[in-house]
């Protein structure tokens, strides 16, 4: 009788498997794994594996055993946030020398008595300006709403333009009767309209939501078509060869393969939902960064208009930042194989 | 000749015509008709170009052809089964899925519970030699290994017919030579009917009961060889003189 063999394969606390005799026996995690090779009386030779606990003894069946090859172990991921800090670390490095620069060079220029405090406000204003309005919450009642009406916008854009993208790519007859109009609409200057919608929508909530999304559903839309449109015809082929139903091909092909492609777009749209929720406060609003911007400039106070209009970049930054994030993780795998 | 009533892929006057951009038509497939035994090794042979790949689309169920009918296990085939699995010429991995979950996705299709599905995925990594690659992409595979790992595929959902394109096209001499009697090791355990396409002579005599040769296009069998060697079939048996008396003729066939 052959002696058995035992494989036992590691690899990142994933998946473990033991061959008996090139059949599998199991798969298991890594503290089991431990555990067998306690079991069947071997040294837990890998370095990861610490525990030395005599755990169950899970294959009983086999009696007489080796280790046959130990996979080598890859080293361990660096928590995500350490990799980050690998990433930005000189960009951080850059980030005080750069705000040194443009801080003193604001404050020369305030400092200088050509211009008046009212064209070019002294930074150390716009700071006092910033401790009061964040003192009586102002502020931040201010920055709510304008994140509220972009990001309803964009939520409410993203899905009308996402469905239309997805029908568009899809079905050749919506594509040649949809497309012309789509265009003509998005030929409309939105900022030249915003008043008309103010008109018909009010001036609360909902006019800024209408303006956000009207600016932002064209990028998503022409993300969707191309990202759909990309979708490798080999690799469909082989979904309907694996007798895939169409939500098995719309989940595991489609939404994966477009992935890229809709999350530029969304970068972009983040970033003009903002505009978009500011240029519907220049026109009518009671509340909002863009209604702060108006008021300053209303009340002749620059230093407000300056330190809204930095919330603004400010919020649209941290937006832009989320969807790099977001895309980070999910794209990870477009790193492998490059340099 | 194969009975038809016994025959578990079977194919009847089969004529396939493209359309290319320009409006001309390309005739692909002439009057093809087929039978697949079942538990039998059939390899096809025949010039770039002749309608072998078409053929396999055909049999797989995803192009219906212009005249002509698939038969599998007695019925009409007019979509693809999960019981037919087709290897393709391109290995056609998804470039987001690790190897392990490019093996895993024909049984995730299927509905098949995790636990099992890791089971077979971690065999199939084993006899493709591709353990401890299975968290790579696609992207860090050589083309040899990204090959293999669409043969794992492949295999995973234990097909009743396997039809493989050009599958160890791929791959060096020798990984093929192993990949083949690999191959024919997994094929032993299985009850599967295979249909290879394959450029190779000595591969399609090596490995088959049957060697079909196709004409260029339009493909259409003109010589059918049955290899007589008994299985399990050694490396020694490229030098034997029966060998290459079977490898010679169907090299005659093809010019
Ligand atoms: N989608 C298509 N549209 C138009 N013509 C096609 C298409 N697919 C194949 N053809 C034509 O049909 C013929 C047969 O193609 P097929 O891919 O089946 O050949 P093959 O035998 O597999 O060739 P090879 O050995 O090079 O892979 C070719 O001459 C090609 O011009
Ligand atoms: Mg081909």
């Amino acid at each position: 009788m052959p002696k058995p063999t035992v494989k036992v394969w590691m690899e990142e606390g994933v998946h473990s498997a033991i061959f008996a005799q090139q059949a599998v026996v199991g798969v298991f995690k890594l503290p089991q794994v431990t555990c067998l090779c306690c079991a069947i009386g071997l040294p837990p030779v890998h370095p990861n594996v610490h525990s030395t606990q005599k755990g169950r003894l899970l294959m009983s069946s086999i009696t007489s055993t080796q280790v046959v090859s130990l996979s080598s172990q890859a080293p361990r991921p660096l928590p995500f946030w350490r990799r980050w800090l690998r990433k930005i670390e000189w960009r951080l490095l850059l980030l005080p020398v750069i705000g040194l620069l443009l801080w003193q060079g604001w404050v020369l220029l305030a400092e200088s008595g050509y211009y008046a405090d009212f064209i070019v406000p002294h930074p150390d204003t716009v700071w006092a300006r910033l401790q009061e309005r964040w003192a009586d919450g102002s502020l931040v009642t201010h920055i709510a709403t304008t994140l509220r009406e972009a990001l309803s916008g964009l939520f409410i854009a993203s899905l009308i333009a996402t469905a239309l993208g997805y029908i568009i790519a899809r079905v050749k007859i919506f594509d040649y009767l949809l497309t012309p109009y789509l265009i003509f609409l998005q030929a409309i200057p939105i900022i030249a309209i915003s008043p008309l919608i103010i008109i018909w929508f009010g001036s609360g909530l909902a006019s800024k939501v209408v303006i956000a999304a009207m600016i932002t559903w064209f990028p998503m839309m022409i993300a969707t078509i191309v990202g759909i449109r990309n979708v490798s015809t080999n690799l469909r082929e082989m979904m309907r060869a694996n007798a895939a139903t169409h939500w098995q091909i719309f989940r595991h092909l489609e939404i994966p393969s477009a992935m890229p492609e809709l999350l530029g777009g969304l970068k972009i749209a983040v970033t003009l939902s903002v505009v978009g929720a500011a240029v519907g406060e220049f026109v009518s609003a009671r509340e909002g960064l863009g209604y702060l911007v108006m008021y300053g400039r209303g009340i002749s106070d620059t230093p407000t208009v300056v330190l809204a209009v930095l919330m603004l970049t400010v919020v649209s930054l941290v937006l832009y930042s989320l969807v790099a994030m977001l895309e980070t993780s999910l794209l990870s795998w477009r790193k492998a194989g490059k340099p | 000749m194969i009975q038809t009533q016994t025959a578990i892929l079977h194919a009847d006057h089969i004529y396939h015509t493209f359309t290319v951009a320009n409006g001309q038509p390309i005739a692909a497939l002439e009057d093809v008709s087929l039978a697949l035994a079942p538990g039998t090794f059939t390899a096809l042979i025949g010039p770039s170009g002749c309608g072998k790949s078409t053929l396999l689309r055909i049999l797989a169920g995803l192009v219906e052809p212009i005249s002509g009918q698939v038969q599998f296990g007695g019925l009409a085939l007019d979509r693809p089964q999960r019981q037919i699995s087709l290897i393709f010429q391109k290995d056609n991995l998804m470039p987001w899925r690790t190897v392990y979950e490019n093996i895993e996705l024909p049984l995730q299709l299927a509905g098949i519970p995790k636990p099992e599905r890791e089971q077979r995925v971690a065999h199939l990594l084993y006899i493709t030699g591709l353990l401890g690659f299975e968290n790579h992409y696609p992207a860090e595979l050589s083309g040899g290994m990204a090959q293999r790992v669409a043969i794992a595929r492949g295999l995973i959902n234990e097909p009743d017919v396997l039809l493989m394109d050009e599958p160890f096209g791929a791959l060096d001499a020798l990984t093929r030579e192993q990949m083949g009697q690999e191959l024919l090791r997994i094929w032993a355990t299985t009850q599967a009917t295979v249909l290879m396409v394959t450029h190779s002579i000595s591969e399609a005599v090596f490995l088959a009961d049957r060697v079909l040769v196709m004409s260029p296009r339009p493909g259409h069998i003109i010589r059918e060889v049955s290899i007589p060697f008994t299985r399990p079939r050694g490396i020694e048996l490229l030098t034997d003189t029966t060998f290459t008396q079977l490898a010679a003729q169907i090299r005659a066939a093809i010019h």
